[in-house]
């Protein structure tokens, strides 16, 4: 037997009140002086044995009604067929778990309907025998579980938006913890849970959602008796495939070039050659490019000469049989390389900021001044390299800037306190002398802009050899001085990036002149800055950022009108978005029903749904019976309480 | 309660009194008084109340002889009148620690009252009133007079009364029967917490000796209804130890018992013409005596 509500069971020990309070009577006589005491006695005598049973049976029944309320408040469940069992045994609750990653819309089995129709289909089957059970979906794009007035309702084209197709991945764990929290918080009874996934490995985030793979196995665990969740099986063996994978993309001035993966699943015949549809711009042309094997790596080239300045193209696979998975959107806009500007009054310090900032083409980066920092069009400035005095004037333009989404990079002042800013500051400024020079031992030489070469050679910090420097106050430290204080700090700042180096390219302070530090570091953030500009413009479909994007207009799939659910060209605030669908969707590993079952080793085994099986349901709640047995003790306890009639008159005064 | 000695005289219920001191309160069977008075002898005497014709026996006073009778029939008859005589009352009052129970007026200051003032009645009428104090220790016993200062000797007697100790209800029931050895009106006030079978006895002891013999029995409301609700101690006043029981468990057996007891000394009353009355202490005396008066003179209070 389990109980809905076992939190009411302690009320047991309320149970036993009638019997506390008997025996504190009992504690708490009076004394009263009697004259008829031989009565007493002789009453006692007598009738003692009687009232005293009637007594404690009357108490017995107290205890037991106040116990069977107990239980019909904590609502009992049986397994099984009982003679306790008054009702039907039907579920409360049938929730399907729908996983609407783009994945599930690859082909099940041999048929042409995808894994998601399949799903419906089979949890419309499953919920036929029990019509008084209510029905709630949760699907994996939004998350949130609603009722369904009928089964019927999942055909309607009005739930296309909850059902329909989507280019998104899916958080299962997530989803499935949402419901089953969601299921606690509504006091669901008696529920069978149904999760429809094609059990991509890349949907379960092992190990991202291992605290919530804990907390599912204990809410599973604690609602054993109550809930099952069975997995429809929708894992196809033999489906076929190609998918596309853009894996990188180099741009100039006037080219786009992709590089391109095509993967084939499971190729019984495959395929020699595949038919490709470059469109830029609205502007389609057709691609039959010769493939070899499972992995096949092309090359494109996108021409952007005679092309406006901000456009979009887009890649796609014609002979597939997924409709989103070989779909690769991008934007562009020309001359979005970065610019940059070096803030300066040192002539020195300007020469060298300006040649270690210069770019492709060999020129120098732009001096500045306070006039011409355009601080609210990021675009034309995409990094701003400053050093020297701080005017509030400076120091308001420059915060200005960062906010915008600008990538700013400082160094201290010569010249003692006036290099603080409002929103950063420097330590003291520190000196040695030449014998006794700061070093540098460790920094992030995996990633980021002091990372190794591509040939793995160092970036060599450890040869700087630095004389003076002022510790930033701010920032992640990307490297570290051997007393383990910060060379480089990096820290956002608004929606842009702050890099602060301790110390000046000048003789005097360091030997960061030479150059083999200090140009790759700057060239580094300027890459940086510049492709995180340009992904600004790329979204993963279903992410959060496209759920918070209300108007829209789909330029190359007007039949698609959802950025949350489909991939695409948007035009959204009259700015070009590309939403591509998540790269995790194309793996093809399987997180097998014993991997989650490892997952979740306290609750009971998952099992996967048997088509045949319609009937599986075998609980019930015998609230009822408990609250006809409480009636029933009320009602013997009430029969024990009236009092005997007297069969002799009672004598009158005479 | 005590009571200041000038203020003994409260125990006589005016009210009671203004009541029933117009008619006598007569005895149910023929007494052998001393003086003339209200209640019948055994012995025919000069009263205006008829009894019977006699025949005429020689050597009787022919004074007594009935002429008119003698001229009707020629035979000599006598006429006989009905003596009434005084009776002697012994008023015996229980004053074990039992009587000590009741509120707001204990059975023992309820038995005073009821002792005065039925010692006024009976010796405003002429009869010899007497009082006897049923107790272990410093029994008191007050011989029958029918001097009208003897009220103030009872009283005396019953004001500084007090209630305590174990009963000796029974013995001085026998005491009283043996003692007196004219026939007598005794009176007996209590509560009758006593063996049943010996109060039985004594009662039949008092009636073996031709004497009238009424009992009272009072009894508080609390002792008639229980109206214990809660576990209880119960201290018994004669020192028989105590009881903690649950009231309502018992009660109902309680109340029978009780009830049996007072059914069997009363169905042994109506056995042996005996009187017996069961009187709440709730009650006035004045409605106690008016219902005993009633009862004596045959009428249904």
């Amino acid at each position: 037997m389990s109980f809905l509500q076992p939190i009411a069971l302690w009320g047991l020990l309320l149970a036993l009140t009638p019997l506390i309070i008997h025996l504190l009577n009992l504690l708490r006589h009076r004394s009263q002086p009697w004259a008829a005491t031989r009565f007493l006695l002789q009453a006692r005598k007598s009738s003692s044995r009687l009232s005293k049973i009637k007594r404690w049976l009357t108490l017995l029944m107290r205890i037991l009604a106040l116990g069977c309320l107990c239980f019909v408040i904590a609502r009992p469940m049986i397994g099984g067929n009982s003679f306790l069992s008054l009702s039907s045994n039907s579920p409360e609750l049938l929730v399907l778990i729908l996983d609407r990653s783009a994945s599930m819309d690859t082909g099940a089995n041999s048929n042409l309907k995808s894994k998601r129709e399949r799903a419906l289909e089979i949890f419309e089957q499953f919920v036929e025998p029990w019509p008084e059970s209510k029905i709630a979906l949760v699907e994996s794009v939004y998350e949130e579980p609603f009722f369904l007035s009928e089964i019927q309702s999942l055909k309607d084209s009005n739930f296309e938006l909850f059902t329909g197709r989507t280019d998104t991945s899916s958080s299962l764990a997530g989803t499935l913890l949402k419901t089953l929290e969601w299921m606690i918080k509504t006091q669901v009874g008696p529920a069978e849970i149904l999760l429809a996934s094609d059990m991509q490995r890349s949907n379960w985030g092992e190990n991202k959602s291992s605290n919530q793979f804990l907390r599912i196995d204990k809410i599973l665990e604690q609602k054993k008796d109550l809930w099952t969740l069975k997995v429809i099986p929708l894992n196809s063996k033999s489906s076929y495939d190609i998918s596309l994978r853009v894996t990188k993309i180099a741009r100039t001035d006037e080219s786009i070039k992709p590089s391109l993966t095509l993967k084939q699943s499971k190729p019984a015949n495959p395929l020699n050659s595949v038919h490709i549809q470059k469109c830029l711009n609205g502007e389609n042309e057709n691609l039959n490019l010769k493939i070899s094997s499972d992995y096949t790596k092309l090359h494109t080239t996108f021409n952007l000469k005679q092309q406006p300045e901000k456009g979009w193209g887009s890649i796609k696979l014609n002979n597939n049989f997924n409709k989103s998975d070989g779909h690769y959107y991008f934007t562009y806009r020309k001359n979005s390389i970065s610019k940059v500007g070096v803030l300066t009054s040192n002539p020195v310090i300007e020469n060298v900021l300006r040649s270690a900032a210069q770019n492709s083409d060999g020129k120098l980066a732009e001096l500045l001044t306070l006039q011409n920092i355009d601080y609210k069009n990021t675009i034309q400035k995409r990094v701003i390299i400053q050093q020297g005095t701080v005017t509030k004037p400076i120091s308001d333009a420059l915060d200005e800037f960062v906010k915008q989404g600008g990538t700013l990079v400082l160094f201290p002042s010569e010249k003692k306190g006036s290099g603080n800013y409002s929103f950063f500051n420097w330590q003291e400024l520190e000196e040695r002398n030449e014998d006794q020079t700061f070093t540098i031992q460790n920094w992030s030489k995996e990633d980021g802009v002091l990372k190794n070469f591509a040939d793995g050679t160092s970036i060599g910090l450890n040869y700087l050899s630095i004389l003076k420097r002022m510790i930033p106050n701010q920032g992640e430290a990307l490297a570290y001085y051997d007393d383990g204080k910060a060379f480089l700090t990096k820290f956002t700042h608004g929606n842009g990036l702050i890099y602060a180096f301790s110390t000046l390219p000048i003789d005097s302070w360091s030997s960061l002149k030479d150059g083999y530090i200090l140009v790759p570091s700057i060239q580094r953030i300027m890459l940086e800055s510049t492709s995180v500009m340009d992904s600004s413009n790329d979204l993963i479909c279903g992410s959060e950022e496209t759920k918070g994007i209300f108007e829209y207009n789909c330029i190359d799939r007007p039949d698609e009108k959802k950025p949350t659910l489909h991939a695409g060209i948007y035009k959204i605030d009259g700015k070009l978005i590309a939403i591509n669908r998540p790269l995790e969707e194309l793996d093809n590993e399987i997180f097998t029903l014993s991997d989650l079952n490892s997952k979740l080793p306290d609750s009971p085994p998952l099992e996967e749904l048997n088509e045949n099986e319609t009937s599986t349901f075998k609980r019930s709640e015998i609230w009822t019976s408990f609250l006809y047995l409480c009636l029933t003790l009320l009602l013997i306890e009430s029969f024990l309480g009236i009092p005997r009639q007297s069969k002799k008159k009672q004598m009158k005064n005479v | 309660m005590p009571r200041r000695r000038n203020s003994y005289f409260s125990y006589l219920d005016q009210e009671a009194l203004s009541r029933i001191s117009g008619e006598p309160l007569l005895s149910k069977f023929s007494m052998e008084g001393s003086v003339s008075g209200h209640h019948r002898s055994p012995h025919k005497g000069a009263s205006v109340e008829f009894a019977e014709y006699r025949e005429y026996t020689p050597g009787e006073d022919p004074k007594r002889m009935d002429w008119k009778v003698f001229g009707r029939s020629d035979r000599y008859y006598l006429k006989e009148f009905e003596a009434e005589t005084n009776l002697r009352c012994h008023l015996a009052i229980d004053c074990s620690a039992s009587m000590s129970f009741g509120e707001p007026v204990n059975k023992l200051e309820y038995a005073k009252k009821l002792t005065a003032t039925l010692a006024y009645i009976y010796l405003g009428q002429g009869d010899a009133v007497g009082l006897h104090t049923l107790q272990k220790k410093n029994q008191k016993i007050i011989p029958t007079k029918r001097n009208p200062a003897q009220v103030q000797e009872i009283l005396q007697v019953l004001g500084p009364l007090k209630a305590k100790g174990k009963t000796n209800l029974v013995q001085s029931l026998h005491e009283i029967a043996e003692s007196s050895r004219t026939r007598a009106f005794v009176v007996v006030i209590s509560d009758f917490f006593e063996e049943r079978a010996s109060i039985k006895n004594a009662i039949t002891h008092l009636r073996d000796r031709k004497h009238d013999v009424v009992l009272f029995q009072l009894l508080d409301k609390q002792e008639i209804e229980f109206t214990f609700d809660r576990p209880t101690r119960f201290v018994d006043l004669e020192g028989e130890g105590s009881i903690i029981t649950e009231p309502t468990l018992i009660k109902e057996e309680y109340l029978k018992r009780l009830e049996e007891h007072s059914m069997a000394i009363n169905e042994h009353c109506l056995e042996c013409e005996a009187s017996f009355n069961r009187v709440s202490t709730t009650q006035s005396i004045s409605e106690t005596l008016n219902s005993f008066s009633s009862h004596r003179r045959g009428i249904s209070s």
